[in-house]
């Protein structure tokens, strides 16, 4: 089966260009394999080398153990309610998210919906400490951005919420989301929430890049 | 996307009123949020779990689906 995809642009920090990639609605089983077999093993070697000291800790992957079938299967328990989104590039799985438009409402704006980005992950190659060198910038903010346009469609005004890893807290703050105490109920982990002015701004900043993927 | 056309009594309708006002949707909004929800509660009634609803004060309740 076919899945909904649109052209996006990644940028090649190496030459600073744009280059085209896609946006799909919904993983495909290359994507599970590239997280399988590309992204994992990169995540592992890099968690070793911070045990062996031959890393600082701050590398370590906080991510390494999420496995992306267990999510689908959860996801197809609530179809209507999840969804995922995978961008991929140059033949390769770039970032992948699962956001979820059930029951979930503002802390921001009590009473009323958003909706929630359950993950988010980018490539390892696409981070700045596994490599050292970062390969694409711009799937982190594109998968947001589709976060917020979703939430637009859905009639939640742009509202998203979500649980941040300690080391994507200041992607999460330069994205200008409002920061929330560490939640007991969420191993810990501080909540941030975009509220419908941001949301608004955020997009209209994004379609003057040109970088939008309408 | 598919159109469908509903019947609704004048409660029903004040009640879809009521609470899309209240969370700030559309209607179409709320009754997709609606749809989402219920699909979560009875796919899992279906596999034989319970819904319960808590509050700090009083002991869980199990909720009762008519």
């Amino acid at each position: 089966m076919s899945r909904p995809c649109q052209e996006v642009h990644l940028k090649d920090t190496e030459s600073g260009t744009l280059v085209p990639a896609v946006l799909c609605e919904g993983l495909s089983d290359q994507n599970l394999k590239d997280y399988e077999h590309l992204w994992r093993p990169l995540l592992l070697d890099n968690a070793i080398r911070v045990l062996l000291r031959l890393k600082p800790i701050e590398s370590t992957p906080e991510d390494m153990h999420w496995d992306w079938r267990n999510k689908l299967v959860a996801s197809a328990q609530a179809p209507l309610a999840f969804r995922e989104y995978a961008i991929e590039c140059e033949g390769e799985t770039q970032g992948l998210m699962q956001i979820n438009l059930g029951l979930n409402n503002s802390r921001l704006e009590p009473g009323k919906p958003l909706l929630y980005v359950q993950y988010v992950q980018t490539a390892p190659w696409n981070r700045g400490k596994i490599p050292n060198r970062r390969k694409y910038a711009l799937v982190g903010t594109l998968l947001l951005m589709t976060a917020i346009r979703v939430s637009e469609e859905e009639g939640f005004n742009g509202r998203i919420g979500l649980h941040s890893l300690p080391r994507a807290e200041t992607f999460y703050k330069g994205r200008f989301m409002t920061e929330f105490e560490n939640d007991i109920t969420h191993q810990n982990l501080k909540y941030y929430e975009l509220n419908e002015k941001s949301a608004a701004g955020m997009l209209d900043n994004m379609k003057k890049m040109g970088t939008q993927h309408d | 996307m598919k159109t469908l056309t509903l019947k609704l009594k004048e409660d029903e309708m004040d009640a879809i009123d009521s609470m899309a006002g209240k969370k700030g949707l559309t209607k179409t909004a709320l009754i997709k949020q609606a749809l989402r929800v219920f699909q979560v509660i009875d796919q899992r009634l279906e596999r034989g779990e319970k819904l319960f609803l808590e509050s700090d004060k009083e002991d869980k309740a199990e909720l009762l689906l008519l």
